[in-house]
Order: C-alpha cells, then sequence, then structure tokens
C-alpha cells in the first residue's frame, strides 16, 4: 500500500479513495475539497480562462467519481487525478485548434540550442512587484509549447514532484525536470519581454 | 532533495493562486449526485436545442407548403398540363412557345418560392446540427 501527502484530516488520499469506493460519499467530498484549487488552477494555467478552467475541473472530478470504483487503487492518487485533468485539457485545446504533433510529446534527449542560448538573465524587479504579474504569467504560461505548458502547470499549479509529473506524463523524471528547465528558460524570456 | 528556487519560481509564488467560484464544491456534488453529463457536454447540447427545433418546424412547415404547392399547381392545371405532353410529346416540336408559355403561367411561383425558401432553411438547421454535434462527439473520458 503506497500512502501519500495530503494527510489532513487524517486519512489520506488513498485511504479516502478507498472508503469512496467502500460507499462512503463524504470522503470523495473530502478529496474535492484538497484538490479544487490547484486543479482550478492546472486547468487555468492550461487555458488561460477561469470560465474554461472552471469546466474542465467540474469535468475532472466527474471523471473521478465515475471512474474511482474501477480504478486501481495500490496506485497514487495524485498522478492519477493528473492524468485525468491533463488529458481533459489537451483534448479541450485540441478542440479549441489543432496542435502541432511536434507540441504534444517529443523526445528531449537532444540539446536544444535555443532553448540554451538566452533565459538565464534574472527577471527584473519590477515585474516582481507588478500588481498585473498573474496576467503576465498567465501569458507567458499560454505561449509556451503544450508539453512544456503541461509541466509547468503541473508544478507550479498542483505542486507536484518531478517524480509524480512523470508518473502522471509517462516520463522519465529527468526528461520532465530538462523539459522543465526549459520551460523556465523559455518563461524567463517572455516575462523579461513583457515589460 | 530541494531544489533551489530562483526568480521564476518566486514570480508564480509571488502571484500565487486562483480560487475557484464559491459554488464549484457544490455544483462538483450536485453533479456526482445525479451523475450528469460533463458540463462541457451539456454547453454543447443546449447549443443543438435551437437548430434542431428549426429542423423540425422547418421539416413540419415543409409538409404544409409542398401540400399547397400540389393544390396550387392542381387548380391552375399543372398537371393537366403535364398530361397532354406525356400523352403526346410532339406539343414540344408544334408549339414550344406556347406550351412553354402555358406552363410557365400554370405555375404557382409563390408556393414554389415558399417551398424552396423552407429548403434552404431545412439545409442550414441540418448544417448547424451535424457540425454540432461533430463537435459534441469529440468529447470522451479522460482516461
Amino acid at each position: 500500500m503506497t500512502s501519500q501527502t495530503g494527510v489532513s484530516g487524517g486519512l489520506s488520499d488513498e485511504e479516502l479513495a478507498r472508503a469512496f469506493c467502500d460507499g462512503d460519499v463524504q470522503s470523495f467530498e473530502e478529496l474535492v475539497r484538497r484538490y479544487m484549487k490547484p486543479m482550478f488552477n492546472f486547468a487555468y494555467r492550461m487555458t488561460g480562462n477561469s470560465a474554461e478552467a472552471d469546466d474542465l475541473a467540474q469535468d475532472v472530478f466527474l471523471q473521478v467519481y465515475r471512474s474511482l470504483p474501477t480504478a486501481r487503487l495500490d496506485l497514487p492518487f495524485k498522478p492519477w487525478i493528473y492524468i485525468i485533468a491533463r488529458n481533459k485539457c489537451l483534448d479541450f485545446l485540441k478542440r479549441k485548434r489543432p496542435i502541432a504533433f511536434s507540441n504534444l510529446a517529443g523526445d528531449d534527449d537532444d540539446d536544444n540550442p535555443i532553448d540554451s542560448v538566452a533565459g538565464h538573465e534574472p527577471l527584473p524587479e519590477e515585474l516582481l512587484e507588478s500588481a498585473d504579474l498573474q496576467r503576465i504569467l498567465r501569458e507567458a504560461v499560454l505561449a509556451l509549447p503544450e508539453r512544456y505548458r503541461t509541466v509547468v502547470s503541473l508544478r507550479y499549479s498542483a505542486d507536484l514532484s518531478f517524480a509524480e509529473i512523470g508518473e502522471a506524463l509517462g516520463l522519465p523524471e529527468n526528461t520532465v525536470k530538462t523539459q522543465f528547465q526549459r520551460a523556465k528558460a523559455m518563461l524567463r524570456r517572455e516575462l523579461a519581454g513583457s515589460l | 532533495m530541494i531544489e533551489p528556487r530562483d526568480d521564476v519560481d518566486l514570480a508564480f509564488e509571488r502571484a500565487g493562486q486562483l480560487d475557484p467560484p464559491d459554488d464549484f464544491l457544490a455544483r462538483v456534488l450536485m453533479n456526482t449526485r445525479t451523475d450528469q453529463v460533463p458540463l462541457v457536454a451539456v454547453r454543447r447540447g443546449r447549443q443543438l436545442v435551437t437548430p434542431a427545433c428549426l429542423f423540425l418546424l422547418a421539416l413540419l412547415a415543409l409538409a404544409v407548403l409542398a401540400y399547397q404547392l400540389g393544390l396550387a399547381a392542381g387548380h391552375n392545371g399543372v398537371d393537366i398540363l403535364l398530361g397532354s405532353l406525356i400523352r403526346n410529346i410532339d406539343l414540344l416540336s408544334d408549339a414550344p412557345a406556347v406550351y412553354a408559355g402555358a406552363l410557365l403561367a400554370s405555375i404557382p411561383w409563390l408556393n414554389v418560392l415558399a417551398v424552396l425558401f423552407d429548403l434552404a432553411i431545412l439545409l442550414l438547421a441540418g448544417r448547424l446540427l451535424t457540425g454540432g454535434a461533430m463537435a459534441g462527439g469529440r468529447v470522451r473520458a479522460g482516461v
């Protein structure tokens, strides 16, 4: 049995999931309370729109409700719910506009010289003090390719570790770290250019 | 191992996280209680109601207008003219202008226009329905 973080209230996510499958509906409500804010923020980072994020997050929890009774309860809950969330968001984005295949998946083992050239200068202090920081970050994240946006959103909105992100995305942890660092370099360039 | 924080991390930390709508939890619980279809699909379903109603109304109207066209055509003698032509095809070569003039004068053009207009509406409603239904069909399970 694997126990994860999120033990507020005394029960882990996996224990709550098992209790729900045994008929305790309050356990599902507790899971929603724990995940609704990070889930909403993850969907918001992916779509840039709070109404769409609301709909998607609602759909994720409805899918969780339907799928939990047949899900593998021996596996960690957190990566599993974000697999659902990521798939929902990508499906939604695909419906909104075509996505180049190279944006969805890719092998990051090869060096990308474009990513390594710039993006190392520190961000200006006035950016960090900006009252519009949330909007600036939203636009910078939306400018990222989908695979990088997913990693960044899972890291910052869902607060997943690299190992958990790797589980959610089906990637090795080192690949996730590489993608995250490249995404940060792109973000730094975007954020510096937004002033 | 704790990853060292940099300025990008700090930017996200300072921006903080948004709060979901106040009724978010209530809506999730309500949806799960009734196990409604995903909100995205519901919204798409609602978008199909108007073209569906338009299609049905246009279909009913077509039946009525087509019936009225038939009545008017019969009243004007179109069936007699066409019957004459079927019995004697030489009418076309013997007196084409006269025949054509008689036929054109007997066709109830207002009724024909009404039927054509209704067919156009039917076609438009059909396209709206199939376009919306195809978009809704792409919604699939998350896992």
